[in-house]
């Protein structure tokens, strides 16, 4: 149910979405609009939740395993 | 104009200025150091006063003076030229024709005086013969030119010194600054305050509304008829030639300004726009460029 | 006359750049860029402690291509749950790890670590406490590398690598990854894969599960796992202010997740019960997970520009397996700039989880293991009573400051505190027996300092 009312709130949103043109990426393009603005910050807290919790990762890949889990 | 370079320093930037390419070329420095200013403003000059001498049509001592009077001889050019010549080739096979650095020698028939003097068929048609550069060998690095024909950098060279000039500061110091030759602009930024440069689109009349633009990174530039055309006989003949026919384009914008990532391209699309006539609009949506015309 | 066909600027473009000895897009930056930081992680009550360096190194190159490498070290110490239930009793454990460097250090003659393990190979709880192992002290070192490299009509690959040893646990892992560029690049589709390949040798060897800890049973002395993700995502421009990214993950794990380090006490009618095969101790039992594990993630982020430098993040994870565990995790981040070179960032963090199916907090006597006599039968398959399995909630609140030293230099610094809350259901035993009115849940509490600095150039 969830993953049904994500994938149609997604698709409305790519469907009524504006195609923005080059020049508009001026907000965009700062450095802390980036999606992993730092990532040895998100490195090292993914590494403490994935040894304290159940659940990891979502986001991308980590680099490489360790004995914590 | 007897001046060689003026410094001015404003509250946040640094204003640099010499005459050079038939117009005042100014460069805006985010800084609030005038030595530093007056270091890369004398880079700059130096650098604008070395494109100018080595590629102007109006000197006689110049690789193009040479190229224009081999008289139908193959002249060997250097690197910079080559690639200068490789780039008005691509431009020319791109706009199919439009775009011809072997019209130059139009002028000598259209003089864009504000007179009524306009050229008749019979002396334009005479001319097409020494116009094309589909007659012209360029195998790098020699150029052969048919007797008679000349080239003209005059359309690139402007852009190319903003972009030259742009990037060599760029090199030399990693702040912002903003190359302004008469109105072919080159931004590199952003500024410290994290902003762009604040440019200020020319009106028309002076009743219409400034349109500003902010431009952080990127080049800028206006093609336009305001100030060069012929009336005759009610009919308004603008300065932009067009390569295959020898007569002006006809319902081209009054002007048209463009931005892209460098000078160079942002003059060629504003060029090749007003060539386009009444399709100057259409041409640039396509090409998914930021522009403003005004008819 | 139709000039209308977009390959004019793209044409342009290109001969631009070839004139101006530049690479085509203006905002392509070559260069290096190291990023290092220090990581201080502290848990409350005596827990595990930790220091950890990290240094990445990155380049981007003319082509738009780039590469990274990375190398982060780990150094533990502290205390670590052992998954025995607090009792009203002491508790005397023999850790199997500590019994190790003790006999090593017997071989050796080396009376400093005689001395030192002597201590630790054998520890005490007293009553009331969380039962903690202390022989808990390890380095680990991690390095990874990743190259990425745009190529045909908006496509960008990257494949990958990761290495990670401790003393008693060796990981490799590679992982690649496509993608594409739609829509002017307002939309990207990328899909990718990781394997990884885990080798466990645990100090004393490899416990069989579900038997008496206090026997020391081994079978062996490593055991492995693999691991296979795939993920498959879209990251879409939304508007100028506002960009939007979607991932859907399914991660299969098979081999051994037991952790060798931990057992679980067992209760009769909420009393410690001694172990028939070692009188001296309580009856405690090695846990057992499932060799499979298969998860699916769902992550939602949004970034959305506010004003003309602030910021916000929002991000939401749905995790579901089937070892019973679900969770859902919201991260929200603002990016507060006060002035060029200045900027804070509060965080804030709400996650819960349900417990494991086989999760308990401590095994009873009659419906998980069987005692007659002498003989004890355990009739439920698996059972851990890792509290990383049990259902709690956490909130995370944090604050980062970052200072930019010049236009190619940045540090930071960033504090965070954890704490999570029990949300098991609690486990009903009689009045007066050694379990009753304990906790049967350690909540962990821990604060993290971060001190990073980057460079350019």
């Amino acid at each position: 149910m969830k993953l049904t009312l994500l994938t149609v709130i997604t698709a409305l949103l790519i469907s009524g979405c504006t195609t923005v043109k080059p020049w508009q990426r001026d907000l965009l393009a700062k450095p802390h609009m980036a999606l992993d603005t730092d990532p040895l910050q998100s490195s090292f807290d993914d590494h403490i939740y994935f040894s304290k919790e159940a659940s990891s990762g979502g986001r991308g890949f980590g680099g490489g395993g360790c004995g914590c889990n | 104009m007897d001046y060689r370079l003026q410094l001015t320093q404003m509250p946040d930037y640094c204003r640099i200025s010499y005459p050079a390419m038939a117009s005042i070329c100014e460069l805006l420095i985010d800084t609030d150091n005038p030595s530093l200013a007056l270091e890369l403003g004398e880079l700059a000059r130096e650098e604008t006063q070395r494109i100018e001498h080595k590629f102007s049509r109006y000197r006689d001592d110049n690789i193009v003076a040479r190229i224009n009077s081999a008289e139908g001889q193959a002249v060997s050019v250097d690197d910079e030229t080559a690639s200068l010549l490789d780039f008005a080739e691509t431009l020319w096979k791109l706009s199919e024709g439009r775009f011809d650095i072997t019209s130059g020698v139009l002028r000598q028939i259209w003089h864009f005086d504000t007179s009524g003097n306009v050229p008749s068929p019979e002396q334009v048609s005479a001319l097409l013969d020494r116009i094309g550069w589909a007659k012209v060998r360029w195998q790098a690095p020699k150029l052969t030119l048919a007797a008679g024909m000349e080239i003209d950098f005059g359309g690139i060279g402007k852009e190319y010194a903003v972009d030259k000039v742009g990037d060599l500061l760029r090199h030399e110091w990693d702040g912002a600054l903003l190359v302004n030759f008469g109105g072919d602009l080159r931004a590199t930024g952003p500024r410290q305050n994290g902003k762009g440069w604040q440019i200020g689109i020319e009106k028309i009349h002076n009743t219409d509304p400034q349109t500003f633009i902010e431009l952080t990174d990127g080049g800028l530039a206006t093609s336009g008829d305001q100030k060069r055309f012929l009336e005759k006989d009610g009919q308004r003949y603008c300065h932009i030639l067009d390569p295959r026919t020898g007569w002006p384009v006809s319902n081209a914008p009054h002007s048209v300004t463009t931005v892209a990532p460098t000078c160079l391209q942002a003059g060629m699309l504003s060029s090749l726009a007003m060539l386009m006539g009444s399709d100057a609009e259409a041409f640039l949506d396509e090409q998914d460029v930021r522009y403003w015309s005004l008819r | 006359m139709q000039l209308t066909d977009k390959k004019l600027s793209v044409g342009l473009a290109l001969a631009t750049s070839t004139l101006l000895g530049t690479a085509p897009q203006v905002n392509a930056e070559q260069g290096w860029q190291a990023d290092t930081a220090v990581l201080f992680y502290s848990e409350a009550d005596d827990r595990v402690q930790a220091v950890e360096p990290a240094l990445n190194l990155s380049k981007t190159f003319a082509d738009e291509s780039s590469a990274s490498v990375r190398i982060v070290y780990d150094a533990l110490t502290g205390a670590s749950p052992n998954g025995a239930a607090v009792a009203g009793v002491p508790q005397t454990f023999t850790s199997a790890s500590g019994l190790a460097r003790l006999e090593q250090a017997e071989e050796d003659d080396d009376e400093d670590e005689i001395e030192e393990y002597g201590d630790r190979a054998s520890y005490t709880i007293a009553p009331g406490d969380v039962p903690l192992d202390e022989s808990f002290e390890d380095t680990r070192t991690t390095l990874s590398g990743s190259w990425s490299k745009p190529f045909g009509n908006g496509y960008t690959s990257t494949l990958g690598g990761a290495w990670s040893t401790e003393g008693d646990f060796t990981s490799y892992s590679v992982n690649g990854a496509l993608a594409k560029d739609f829509n002017g690049n307002n939309t990207t589709l990328s899909a990718g894969v990781n394997l990884e390949f885990d080798t466990v040798t645990p100090n004393g060897g490899m416990p069989v599960p579900l038997t008496s800890y206090a026997s020391h049973n081994t079978s062996g002395t490593s055991d492995t796992k693999q691991v296979t993700d795939v993920i498959a995502g879209v990251t879409q421009v939304i508007s100028r202010r506002w960009i939007m990214q979607f991932n859907a993950s399914l991660s299969q794990s098979s081999g051994h997740h037991d952790d060798p380090y931990k057992f679980l006490t067992v209760a009769d009618n909420g009393n410690l019960i001694t172990d028939p095969d070692n009188p001296d101790s309580y009856l405690y039992l090695v846990e057992h997970r499932p060799e499979d594990r298969q998860k699916i993630s769902l992550y939602w982020q949004n970034k959305v520009a506010i004003g003309s430098s602030d910021a916000i993040d929002i991000g939401y994870r749905y995790m579901t397996d089937d070892w019973g565990v679900d969770s859902s995790t919201l991260d929200l981040t603002y990016h507060w700039q006060l002035t060029d070179g200045l900027y804070l960032e509060p965080h804030y963090r709400y996650y819960e989880q349900s417990a494991a199916d086989f999760y308990t907090p401590f095994l009873q006597t009659g419906s998980d293991v069987q005692i007659s006599g002498n003989d004890v039968t355990v009739l439920t398959d698996y059972a851990s009573s890792d509290p990383r399995l049990g259902a709690f909630s956490a909130n995370t609140l944090g604050l980062k400051l970052g200072l930019a030293l010049s236009r190619h230099q940045e540090m930071n610094l960033r504090v965070e505190q954890y704490q999570q809350t029990d949300q098991n259901s609690r486990v009903a035993v009689p009045a007066g027996s050694h379990l009753d009115g304990q906790d049967q849940f350690a909540e962990l509490s821990a604060t993290w300092v971060q001190l990073g600095y980057s460079v350019k150039w």
